[in-house]
């Protein structure tokens, strides 16, 4: 009697060290995924707009936005940013070449507007890939 | 004169039994071979043959268990690979094989327990040699599915295990 009770107080004992062996195997494998997309997560990429060649702004591309830019004498261009990428919708000036130049997401890819002298340009992010030209 | 014979019917009955297990290994292994699990991870498998192990680990002992594995994996690694899946297997094989054996000494675990860790392991085995073979990190990225597919795997041989155990143990010497 006291023989089958010792072996289930062992028996208990056993089943939870293999939850134990679980818990920490779960948690290991958490870790090891958490680690590993700390570590390969894309870098940031950013938007930066240039007006007449000085810095006025940069805006993550990983947040969406609607943002009025105040170019060169007066002049105006609206920029949106959505999903990762950035365009321009309206431009105050008579040509409209900058909304005409679609949507940028990668590094080094920009968007000009000469009269206005508003330069956005991508910074960090994925390096420019086969497809990126292609696309 | 008695004794002599006896001992010697035991030597051809473990003779039997070892040829018996060592090649439902390695139809284990076989069977597995036609049905690769590889959609999740490359080169994942259940690990029927572990089953086989388990059981031996039990009734007979590390040292069964050990020859029953190690013999295996190089039938299996001549008949169905070549030297790399071969080593693979081996670094898979033994090293679950180790742990397992160390955890049933240590009395840690009841079968299903064994069997899970020895799941676990064996991925890690296989994990590391790849790591060494390839050298990329790149690998560290199957850590967790094939962590908890270890786990599972292994698990389900457990249960599987307890229960084959149940039925045979009369059949079966020790």
């Amino acid at each position: 009697m006291t023989e089958t009770m010792d072996n289930r107080t062992k028996n208990k004992f056993k089943v939870h060290r293999e939850i134990w062996l679980i818990v920490i195997v779960l948690a290991a494998a958490l870790v090891c995924s958490l680690i590993w997309q700390l570590t390969h997560r894309a870098p940031a990429a950013w938007a930066v707009v240039t007006v007449d060649g000085e810095e006025q702004a940069r805006y993550l591309l990983s947040e969406d936005r609607t943002q009025v830019i105040e170019g060169y004498d007066g002049g105006t261009n609206t920029l949106v940013i959505r999903a990762g990428e950035a365009w321009v919708t309206d431009a105050s000036c008579p040509d409209h070449i900058c909304e005409d130049q679609g949507k940028v997401s990668r590094n080094g890819q920009t968007i000009t507007c000469l009269p206005n002298r508003v330069m956005i340009e991508i910074q960090g992010g994925g390096e420019r890939t086969i497809d990126g030209v292609a696309e | 004169m008695t004794e002599l014979r006896n001992r010697k019917k035991d030597i051809a009955r473990k003779v039997a039994l070892f040829g018996v297990l060592i090649a439902l290994a390695f139809v284990f292994s076989y069977v597995e071979a036609l049905f690769p699990f590889t959609f999740l991870v490359p080169g994942m498998k259940i690990g029927l043959a572990n089953l086989v192990v388990v059981i031996t680990l039990y009734m007979m002992g590390a040292g069964a268990a050990f020859c029953v594995s190690a013999v295996r994996i190089v039938l299996v690694g001549f008949t169905f690979g070549n030297l790399s899946t071969m080593m693979y297997s081996m670094a898979g094989g033994l090293l679950s094989f180790a742990v397992m054996a160390l955890c049933r000494r240590l009395n840690l675990f009841r079968t299903e327990g064994v069997s899970m860790i020895g799941g676990v392991f064996h991925n890690i085995g296989q994990l590391m040699v790849a790591a060494a073979v390839v050298e990329n990190t790149a690998l560290f990225y199957y850590v967790p599915v094939l962590l908890v597919f270890g786990l599972m795997t292994g698990g389900v041989i457990g249960l599987l295990a307890v229960q084959i155990m149940k039925r045979i143990r009369a059949y079966l010497p020790g």
